[in-house]
């Protein structure tokens, strides 16, 4: 580890120590970052930048390289091309002094066996080097944080899956890391522990700390998080603020129109109007694509009636996180 | 009549040949790459110690025929114990997976929701399972043949010696089905499954070869040896009777004794064939009324109500005290686990052997047991006691870093600031840790002895106060080097099944081959040099120190009159075998550390 080989990128705007300038603070960088199980390409010249305090939201179908990522900034995959850099430090060249810097939360929940809620953030806590009184004040502060206070003597894999979850949250807390890598840790939750996940996120988010967080549940992601990135077949799809999502998909007006007979030749009478992009029958009800983008829908409610069709619903679809997912991706999985 | 017969070919057909899961390991077993080395690897070891034999006991171009025969004996003597000996390690491998596969592959419950018959299930898993260990003995057939070329190998002994290995394996098969069948499978339960076969086989040898246990009516042969009572029930002590090493007593000599103790004493390989048979139909019988008893599934059975009595099932969350983690959190996680090995087995060994030391101590001071005699049964003690200790430690260790891959705990470690060096020096000191409790009993026993004999002036001693210290130090370094050899095969492998399987084929076959060739070193050399090379080896080191007249064949009493002499050359043999030992613990470990990122992140991917 002494040598480094030459780097091929230019460095980050972050110094060695990990501090960095105050206008633009990247904790996280990719720069052309592959990766290939043999023939398979996971991901593919992957451009990030998190800044710090950023919540990012990566989402993407299954097998698009979400997991990828976060393990190579987890220090435990190494590129096979490209840099990953987490507090200015490069991946798999200095990967030492990322790991204190960083709380890995993986998709599933590593239970060792026959040990105990204290045990375990010891354990913990002892292998990020906390030892003797600071440990024991370390741990029952996120015991305090984690709200696991009354679960200290209970056995890990006893614990329900949201307990679980919860304590891994509280495991990464520990050494208080720049950096949380959280890979969809609402997975197998039921709502109520769901609801518990996301205000604790929350609360980490409003303590500072830079998350990148994979999920599969949008419209949590939309609540929680400043900024996305969707990617897919290991390439990056979009990677910007939430709004910006929105902005861009929306390039025209959608409407979800319901008449109560006769839709068929609702559409038919739509198709033909000028003002009409194209009109899909989806479920009984007809999904129109206006020519421009407007809030007026009145022309197309006065065309319908002056055709004697009876209207029974007609609203814009609404432009979120979900819509802007499917918008962008095309569902094909590696 | 015509119709009946059609239905029972039908019903054998679909039960065996036809049986679906059978089919499925039969057609795709037999490629597999695996299996095809294991094959040639047998094969290979088979024609070694044949070819050796032939070459060692043949003699020259002018042997005569008797010379001839004599020698063919002797090979398919070393041939059969290889046989058996391979049987009893290959048998359970294969067929203790019967135990977790299912569970773990999650399969059960799809293969009993199919219209296959309970029958069907049972046979298939068992005989998909024995298929393999049956095809390795076939496969070994011709090099047996080789042997009655020349003579003096009968087809008798031929067909006993495979009775013996066939119905071995066929009772270790039947036993892993039922522990499988009757849902009380878990890893743990695997690795009991190995250490109480191993135990069972080398302690009742130990006991066999006890005067005391000897029939009264067999003949002795040439050594003063006579056949124990426990030989129809050992398939090692049937084969001595087999090869004609130790002779049964004639049935007619026999009348005192009752049918079937009679019958067992005077053909003991017969009856060994005809118990295990037994035993094995009655598993698979039993086997059969549990498969859809529900048991698996958590659904009270009789067999759980009465399991809930003894020890009730705790439901939903469990609780316990939290105990001090140490400042290296993976020693202390090594040497506090409760998994393999660790709880109720692990006390059982350490008080079992403590309480047989107790038993020998309270015979020996009431003057009941000669000194000569203790010693036979210290060293025995000693045996099975660190035995044990190296299969646990081995089988820990094997499944150190497999396990934590499995339960998915590895690249939670990954990601923390722990170097390879400092988990693997961890784990390396846990195991230590947690296996040298299980060496305790005959240090202690020992230690016990000597100082009575102090105390008591009784000269020569049953043994001397450093024994109990040298002992101590070469097994546990022998230890450490089963759980170095443990964690390589736990970093190389990607199941716990693989890394067992080798961890503890190399530690046997290691620890038995360098104890071999120690003997016979120590046969060859003068009893001066012996005692240098006697530490070096774990059965040679342990017959050294507590047993020397075992191991260099004059009485005890001679070989301590010169005590000085003695007490040194122990002592100095020993700190040079620790040495060495540190030495190879050592270097294998700063290879298991370079090695260590590599080997894992390629697995990874």
């Amino acid at each position: 580890m002494s040598t480094s080989p030459p780097r091929r990128f230019p460095r980050p705007r972050v110094s060695e120590s990990g501090s960095a300038r105050e206008d633009t603070i990247l904790i996280i960088q990719t720069i052309n970052l592959t990766k290939r199980y043999g023939k398979l390409v996971a991901l593919n010249n992957l451009q990030l930048n998190i800044e710090e305090g950023e919540c990012f939201g990566y989402i993407g179908p299954n097998g698009a390289g979400k997991t990828t990522t976060i393990k190579i900034l987890a220090t435990l995959l190494q590129p096979t091309w490209g840099e990953a850099r987490v507090c200015g430090h490069v991946v798999g060249y200095e990967s030492r002094k990322i790991r204190p810097l960083i709380g890995y939360v993986p998709d599933f929940f590593g239970a060792y066996e026959d040990m105990v809620v204290q045990e375990y953030l010891e354990f913990f806590a002892s292998a990020y080097g906390i030892t003797g009184k600071q440990r024991k004040k370390v741990v029952g502060d996120v015991l305090e944080l984690t709200d696991l206070r009354g679960k200290i003597d209970a056995l890990v894999d006893s614990l329900s899956r949201g307990m679980q979850q919860r304590l891994s949250v509280a495991r990464v807390l520990l050494h208080d890391p720049r950096v949380l890598l959280l890979d969809e840790p609402a997975s197998g939750l039921d709502p109520r522990a769901r609801i518990e996940m996301r205000e604790l996120l929350k609360e980490l988010r409003n303590m500072g700390k830079t998350i990148i967080i994979s999920s599969h549940i949008l419209h949590e992601l939309a609540e929680l998080c400043t900024t996305v990135g969707i990617i897919e077949q290991g390439e990056l799809m979009f990677h910007g603020p939430l709004d910006e999502i929105i902005r861009r998909v929306k390039t025209g007006t959608r409407l979800h129109v319901r008449v109560t007979e006769q839709s068929d030749l609702a559409a038919l009478l739509l198709e033909k109007s000028e003002a009409v992009k194209g009109v899909e029958m989806r479920n009984g009800h007809l999904v129109v694509d206006l020519a421009q983008q407007t809030s007026d829908y009145s022309p197309i409610a006065r065309l319908l009636l002056k055709n004697n069709f009876r209207i029974h619903e007609i609203r814009e679809e609404e432009i979120n996180l979900e819509t802007a997912f499917m918008r962008l991706t095309k569902g094909i999985v590696q | 009549m015509g119709r009946t017969l059609s239905k029972l070919w039908l019903a054998f057909w679909q039960l065996l040949p036809a049986n679906p899961i059978l089919v499925r390991v039969v057609a795709g077993g037999s490629k597999r790459v695996r299996h095809l080395w294991l094959r040639a690897g047998y094969l290979i070891v088979l024609l070694a110690v044949v070819g050796f034999a032939l070459l060692q006991n043949m003699g020259g171009v002018g042997a005569s025929l008797t010379d001839l025969a004599k020698g063919a004996s002797r090979t398919f003597m070393y041939a059969s114990y290889a046989q058996l000996l391979l049987m009893c390690f290959l048998a359970p491998v294969f067929t203790a997976s019967a135990i977790t596969q299912e569970k773990d592959a999650q399969t059960f419950n799809i293969l009993i929701s199919t219209p296959l018959s309970n029958a069907q299930i049972v046979l298939g898993s068992l005989m998909s399972r024995l298929y393999f260990v049956m095809m390795l003995l076939i496969a070994g057939l011709p090099i047996f043949l080789i042997t009655m070329v020349y003579g003096g190998v009968t087809t008798k002994q031929v067909l006993v010696s495979f009775a013996l290995a066939g119905s071995t394996a066929g009772l270790t098969g039947a036993l892993a089905i039922f522990v499988a069948m009757i849902g009380v499978g878990t890893r743990r339960t695997i690795f009991s499954f190995y250490l109480l076969i191993a135990l069972y086989l080398l302690t009742v040898y130990l006991f066999g070869n006890w005067s005391s246990t000897w029939v009264a009516e067999s003949e002795a042969n040439l050594e003063g040896v006579r056949m124990s009572w426990l030989t129809p029930l050992h398939p090692f002590l049937a084969l001595d009777v087999a090869l004609n090493r130790v002779y049964a007593p004639e049935y007619t000599r026999l009348g005192s004794y009752h049918g079937l103790v009679r019958y067992a004493l005077a053909y003991p390989s017969a009856f060994y064939a005809a118990w295990t048979l037994t035993v094995s139909v009655l598993l698979v019988a039993i086997s059969v009324l549990f498969v859809r008893r529900g048991i698996k599934t958590g659904e009270t059975t009789w067999f759980t109500s009465l399991v809930d009595r003894i020890k009730p099932r705790k439901t939903g969350e469990r609780k316990r005290e939290p105990r001090t983690v140490w400042a290296n959190p993976v020693a202390w996680r090594e040497a506090s686990t409760k998994a393999i090995g660790g709880g109720l087995l692990r006390w059982a060994i350490i008080l079992g052997g403590l309480v047989a030391g107790v038993i020998v101590f309270i015979f020996y001071a009431g003057g009941t047991l000669p000194a000569m005699q203790v010693r036979r049964w210290l060293a025995a003690i000693t045996l099975v006691q660190f035995s044990a200790a190296l299969l646990i430690a081995t089988n820990t260790a094997a499944t150190s870093i497999t396990k934590e891959r499995e339960a998915q705990t590895m690249d939670l470690l990954l990601s923390t600031p722990l170097t390879s060096k400092y988990i693997l020096w961890g784990k390396l000191r846990g195991l230590v840790s947690f296996a040298t409790p299980l060496l305790i009993g005959p240090m202690i026993t020992l230690l016990v002895f000597a100082l009575y004999d102090w105390a008591k002036g009784n000269s020569p001693p049953v043994a001397w106060i450093e024994t109990a210290v040298e002992l101590c130090a070469v097994l546990v370094l022998f230890t450490s080097m089963g759980c170095v050899i443990g964690l390589n095969h736990s970093i190389k492998r990607k199941t716990n099944m693989a890394a067992v399987m080798w961890s503890v084929g190399v530690t046997i076959l290691g620890a038995g081959l360098v104890s071999m060739v120690g003997a016979a070193l120590i046969q060859a050399v003068d009893a001066g040099p012996a005692t240098f090379v006697a530490p070096f080896t774990p059965v040679t080191s342990i017959l050294y120190l507590v047993d020397p007249a075992a191991l260099f064949g004059h009485s005890t009493k001679e070989f301590l009159a010169g005590s000085g002499a003695a007490r040194f050359s122990a002592l100095f043999g020993s700190l040079i075998a620790v040495g060495v030992y540190v030495l190879l613990v050592w270097r294998t470990y700063t290879t298991l550390v370079r090695d260590f990122d590599m080997t894992i992140r390629k697995q990874s991917t």
